[in-house]
């Protein structure tokens, strides 16, 4: 009969990144650096192939190995989300759509970093521009406290 | 065809990234230039972006 291994070290403390988070870098410098036109096409109203390379990139990124399915880098709890089914099988399609041989995110997965990104872009737009409600002043003093 | 480069930074290293921008314009026409691509698209913080005009190449000096 196998016996199960019990680790008995103590769980090291997060180490958590209290640096300054650094200033953006400018969109519109950049454009006019690389003498680019932009589209007046939002990325975030569609799915744009190259959001899905994007979204690919994030995920081979963070996907760590270790032992069985890699898991996400970075992420430290597993909280309930209310879904649909509908939300579900298109995170499916999607994790589907980017997985490769030997590269197969989950459903979760995928969600994770598209909450990630998503929350990102929300805490940028905020940053940018000045907050005019209670709950839009809360979301920018949150940003400002994540790196 | 379409050439394509994505170009995305989660928190863009300022001073790095900017100056290797020269580097980076250079490489991104070129590529478009000498693969005869129609444009060259990128994305950058959420924003989409297309170099439609490539820089002309640069003569090489003789030695």
């Amino acid at each position: 009969m196998t016996k199960r291994i019990r680790t008995t070290e103590t769980t090291l403390r997060p180490i958590r990144d209290t640096s300054r988070p650094l200033r953006q870098i400018d969109p519109g410098q950049v454009q006019q650096a690389l003498g680019a036109e932009e589209v007046p096409a939002a990325l975030t109203e569609a799915l744009a192939p190259l959001t899905l390379f994007a979204l690919r990139e994030e995920l081979v990124n963070r996907l760590q190995s270790s032992g069985g399915r890699p898991g996400l880098e970075g992420t430290t709890r597993r909280t309930k989300i209310p879904l649909s089914d509908k939300d579900w099988e298109k995170l499916e399609e999607l994790a589907a759509a980017i997985a490769s041989p030997g590269f197969a995110p989950s459903a979760g997965q995928v969600a994770s970093v598209l909450l990630s990104l998503s929350l990102h872009s929300v805490a940028s737009r905020l940053g940018s521009e000045p907050a005019s409600s209670p709950l839009a002043r809360e979301l920018q003093g949150l940003a400002k406290r994540c790196p | 065809m379409r050439g394509c480069v994505c170009l995305r930074r989660k928190q863009p290293r300022m001073f790095r990234m900017v100056g290797s921008l020269p580097r980076l314009r250079e490489f991104l026409h070129r590529m478009g230039r000498e693969t005869n691509q129609g444009e060259i698209a990128f994305e950058f913080d959420g924003r989409f972006y297309r170099i439609r005009n490539f820089d002309a190449a640069e003569a090489k000096e003789q030695p």
